[in-house]
Parts: C-alpha cells; structure tokens; sequence
C-alpha cells in the first residue's frame, strides 16, 4: 500500500537576518518504505531560487499534516541534515513530533568509527604483484615453521617424550583405515577397469590382450594403486583433518592446550600424521588388489581366464615393484596428514575461515602429493628402482 | 492492532520430555516482555516457539493475530517478515560485510534500489551507535558491535515485533547497560513491541514492563508481573530467591 506522503520545500525570509533566509520544508501525508526512500530534489530546487546577494541559514520543518511515518522518513530527515551541515545551515528539528526527534537523535549522537582501511581496489599492477609476492613469501614461511614444529615432536614421539592420547590415534587409524575402505574399493575398482579398456584398446590390435594383465599389475602397484588412494584421502581425510583444527581453532580450543602447556602439534597433529602415514600403505595394498581385480573383470570378457592372467601378473610383479609404491605411500599418508593439519592450524577465527581450511587443505595435499610423486619418479628411475 | 504475541496453555516439550507446561500470556503492542529463569528451563525454546521454528507440543501461539500451527508456510511467512530476531551470537553472515547484513533483508523484502538500500542500511546502523562500521566484516568487530549490528539487522524493515535472545550475554556492564538503553529508545521512538530472553537481574529491572518467570521445578509459570511489584510481593518462594539472591549481591 502506497501512502499519500508529500514534500514541499519553500523560501521564506528569515526573521532573524534580513540579508539571509530560511529553507521551511513542509513534511504531510503517511510515509512508507513501499514509496522509496524519498530524495532531496524539493530541497534542492527550492535552494536554487534563492536571491543571489541572499544566503540560506537555517532549514526549519512544518509537520502539521504529517501523518505515520516508517524509516523512508527518519532517513530522509537524516539525509537533510548532512545536506545542511555540508552548506553550514543550521538544521532546526523543533517542529518535528516527538517520536521522529527521539529517532533523528538516536541515529545521529553517538560514537562514530573510523570507517574500515581496505585495501584500494584499484591499486597498480606492481602494488598487486609486490603484495602478492610478499603473502606467498610469508605463507611459504609460515609453512617452514610448522614444518619444524612437526619434526620436533616427531623427535620427541620416537624419544618416547610426546604428549599424545593414543586412544585419539587409535581412533584416526580407525576413521582413514577400516572406513575408508567402501570409497577405495569403488574407485580402485574402476581405475583397475578403465586402464583394462585403454590397454586392450592398443594390444588388441597386435593380438597381444593377454599382455593387459601385465600392464595393469604394473601400474596398479607402482603407481596408481597409491596416488588413488592418496587423492581420495586427500579429499576425505585431509580435508576433514583442516576442518577439525580449524574449528578447534575458531572456538579457541587450541589456546587452551598452549595455556595448559600441551603442544598442538604433538596433541593434535602427532596422532594425525601417524595415523595416515601408517594407514595410507595398507590401503595402498588393498588398492591394488581391488585394481587388479577390475583388470581381471574386464579381461574376463576378452577370454581370457583367470589362470593365464594370474601367470602373466606373477611374473610381472616383483617385490621391488611392491616396495617403490608402499615407500611412496607412507610419504604420501604423511604429505596429506601434515597438509590437513597446517591449514586447520593456520585458519583464523570465523566460521568462514573453517570452510575456507578444509578446501585448501585438499587443494595442496593434492598439488604436494603430485610433486613428491614426480620427484619419486626421477629418483626410481635414476636408481634404476 | 492485533496483539504482537498471544500464548495459550502453550505445552513445549523435545519427544516425550516436557519443557514447560500451560504457559499462558499476551504481550501489548509496545510492551517490553521479558522472559525470565535459570539456565536450562526453556527460556530460548519458549522463544524459538514464538517465533515458529518449533511447534507447540500443546496449546497455540498466536503472533500478530495469526495462531502458527494453523497457518500455511506462505502465510508464516509473510508473519516473519514484519518481525525482528537479535540472536545470542548474534548470527551475522560472516561473508558479508555489515551493510551487506543489513540490506540483505531489505533485498528479499523490498523493492528498494540498490542506492536506496545502502543509505537505509547506513542509517539503520547508525541508529544502533555503528555508524562508520558499514564496510567491517563480523570478524573484525567486538561482541558488543556485533549485537548492535545484529540488531540493526532486526530493525531492517520496520519490524512490529522484537524477540532479543540473551542481549546481554558476553558483554561488559556497561556495553550491556548500553544495550538496555537502545532497547528503550527503540521501543519509546519505534513503538515496537519487544520480547526479551535473559537472566540478567540488572537487564530486567531496567527495561522490562512485565516478566514471565520460568520455575523449572515445577515447570510451569512461576509468575508473570511487573518486576517490582514481584520482587516486593514474591508470589512463591522461587521468585523470590530468584529475584533477589542475584539481586541482594549489588
């Protein structure tokens, strides 16, 4: 419902000095937010027509038709006033009614903050990249420190001296081990199941299909039977790890141990590491069992049986080809761990800042689990491994 | 004008456990209603009861002359909207800055610009004391701020009714009785009817025209009454101790 507000604005010689004179504005009629908020046009208009040797000096009210009014009019009162405190007019309220006065004081004593410092958006390229720069630097050290705090009680772990709740490790090993497996046996199943299609696509066509087993035992075991099970904890273990301490974090949890005299790295982080790191190569076995089983699936189709593809399989595999991705797990359960723990560890305080933990926890387990993998792939194969 | 807040033998209970039981009283238009007792006896369940985010186990709750277990989702509502919740943590989006949080009911609600907005939002924070404040993030203000920012929130689109839960809660003295005077200017200039949840002795006699006094021991009303007249009359010895053990400290 649209109320029947009107605004006139009128000149009128001031009584007080007569080479000045007064702004009256007439305020009648209901006032509601469904008319808009109303603007300073009458008041401007009026302004405008005053004589020019002549200068406005106070803007005074007339309300005797003035009816409800909701905020469209405090708010437009209020905007009058930074109007007239900008021309150095005096703003006389004395006509208002009571309860527009109370409002019109209410919004406008009081204290008045400094207006948040952001950073200006329309800073140069050079300030842009030179803030960049410097917020990777401090973040790349940062992760330094947290780096050394988790050596540290490393050491202390294996010199017996860590203070850390077994049952809490009992409990992660639990949550990354025995429930992870459902999620592993679905992916690495069809990982197996995809790389039987590529490699059948190619050797079918030198009538070698038989020589799939071999290329799938191969690559379960040395490669993807791990970087599957440690993108998938990634996702679901490390990023629940960052979530964790991120809202022990936010709801000040993590003070208390630091008061208490309890390190977080060794209380909270410690059991985590551990956990992953011993869980990721017993996964990382089952991982491969599962893919090869894909593998047989789908070669079974081809006619081939389940002898002739356990004898190509055997003789592929070998124990160095099982310890190169058992050794790369344990890095990689350590890698995801300690990436989940430094986010949660580093986030700030808001419920926003937990989300924003937990998705780049993922993101560099993930990038970090890529690089170490390169790095291992240089090696193995400098080695000769 | 209908009644802000009509409860009848309003029965809350969570499953089989019985919270409170025939739990009967109006508020006035303008009125500030305080509802009072100690932790655990359903205070802010009695609140989350009025304002419909839990059905009554027996009895009705009438808000602005409609009863909520009857009306339709549409019809609740378009009843929400001429109302005003203050939450105890004061439940601001943390994405958002404050100005954002204030106009973000103004953009559901109103067919306001988006200037328009800004500048009502802007004059909405001043009104609670925040004006300078618009371009903060809740994260970077103090509790007390965040209650007044929250409050602004509330008053965003003229609400008829206020429901505080705990406003003193987390805040200094001072910053508290800071607060109570808000709540008095608000309801003295604005006319909004006002129902606050708390245990804070000082709040209570400071602001409220009537109390409702939860007695979790009996689990029933223990008295509903202007302060005063129930600290000099106790109507049972549960009020009484309530009343004045806290009290007796000042």
């Amino acid at each position: 419902m649209a109320g029947s507000r009107d605004i006139t604005a009128t000149i009128l010689p001031s009584a007080v000095d007569p080479a000045s004179c007064e702004l009256r504005v007439c305020l009648a009629g209901t006032w509601t937010l469904a008319d808009g908020l109303g603007d300073l046009s009458a008041i401007e208009s009026a302004a405008k027509s005053v004589p020019a040797q002549k200068r406005i000096d106070r803007l005074t009210f007339s309300c005797d038709e003035l009816g409800e009014g909701d905020s469209s009019l405090i708010c437009l009162i209020v905007k009058m006033a930074t109007w007239a405190r900008e021309r150095n007019v005096k703003f006389d309220v004395a006509a208002l009614p009571e309860r527009v006065l109370k409002l019109y004081d209410l919004a406008t004593t009081g204290t008045r903050y400094v207006a948040a410092e952001r950073e200006e958006r329309s800073a140069g390229i050079f300030y842009k990249i030179g803030r960049w720069a410097e917020n990777s630097a401090g973040d790349f050290f940062k992760a330094l420190d947290f780096l050394g705090e988790t050596f540290v009680a490393t050491g202390r772990f294996f010199r017996g001296k860590a203070r850390m709740r077994w049952r809490d490790c009992l409990y992660f090993i639990q949550d990354a081990g025995l429930e992870a497996l459902p999620i592993i046996t679905l992916i690495s199943f069809i990982t197996g199941v995809i790389l039987a299609f590529i490699g059948a696509m190619q050797l079918q066509r030198f009538g070698a299909t038989i020589y799939v087993a071999n290329g799938i035992a191969l690559a379960m075991v040395r490669e993807m039977g791990v970087v599957m099970a440690g993108v998938i904890m990634c996702g679901r273990t490390g990023a629940a790890y960052a979530a964790q301490i991120g809202s022990m974090q936010a709801s000040e949890e993590i003070s208390a141990l630091r008061v208490l005299g309890v390190s977080p790295v060794e209380y909270l982080v410690l059991p985590r590491l551990l956990a992953l790191s011993l869980m990721l190569p017993l996964l990382t076995i089952y991982a491969d069992a599962i893919g090869i089983a894909g593998g047989l699936f789908v070669t079974g189709t081809m006619g081939i049986t389940v002898d002739q593809f356990w004898t190509q399989v055997m003789a592929t595999l070998n124990v160095r080809h099982l310890a190169s991705g058992l050794i790369k797990s344990v890095f990689f359960g350590w890698l995801v761990a300690w990436s989940g723990c430094y986010r949660g560890m580093r986030a700030g305080k808001s419920a926003l800042d937990v989300g924003s933990a937990a998705t780049s926890a993922a993101v560099l387990g993930m990038v970090l689990l890529c690089i170490a993998d390169g790095i291992f792939a240089v090696v193995y194969n400098a080695l000769n491994f | 004008m209908e009644t802000p807040v009509a409860v009848e033998n309003l029965t809350m209970a969570y499953g089989e456990t019985v919270v409170m039981r025939d739990l009967s009283f109006c508020v006035s238009p303008g009125e500030i209603f305080v509802i009072v007792g100690g932790s655990g006896c359903g205070k802010s369940t009695l609140m989350r009861h009025l304002i419909g985010l839990q059905s009554p186990k027996a009895g009705t709750v009438k808000l602005l002359g409609e009863s909520l277990n009857e009306a339709s989702p549409e019809k609740i509502n378009a009843l929400l909207r001429r109302v005003g919740v203050m939450y105890q943590g004061g439940a601001l989006w943390s994405s958002m800055t404050l100005l954002e949080n204030v106009m973000l009911p103004l953009e559901e609600y109103t067919d306001l610009s988006a200037k328009e907005r800004r500048e009502l939002a802007r004059y909405k924070l001043s009104l609670v004391g925040l004006a300078g404040t618009e371009d903060y993030y809740p994260s970077e203000i103090s509790g007390g701020m965040i209650k007044r920012a929250s409050l602004a929130r509330a008053l965003a689109l003229d609400p008829e009714i206020l429901f505080f839960d705990e406003p003193g809660a987390g805040l200094d003295p001072l910053s508290a009785k800071r607060l109570d005077d808000l709540t008095k200017s608000i309801r003295d200039s604005l006319g909004t009817a006002i129902v606050i949840v708390t245990h804070e002795l000082d709040s209570i006699f400071a602001v409220a025209d009537r109390a409702i006094f939860l007695d979790i021991a009996t689990k029933t009303a223990g008295a509903i009454g202007k302060p005063r007249e129930l600290l000099e009359n106790p109507p049972n010895a549960a009020v009484y101790e309530f009343l004045t053990r806290a009290g007796s400290k000042k």
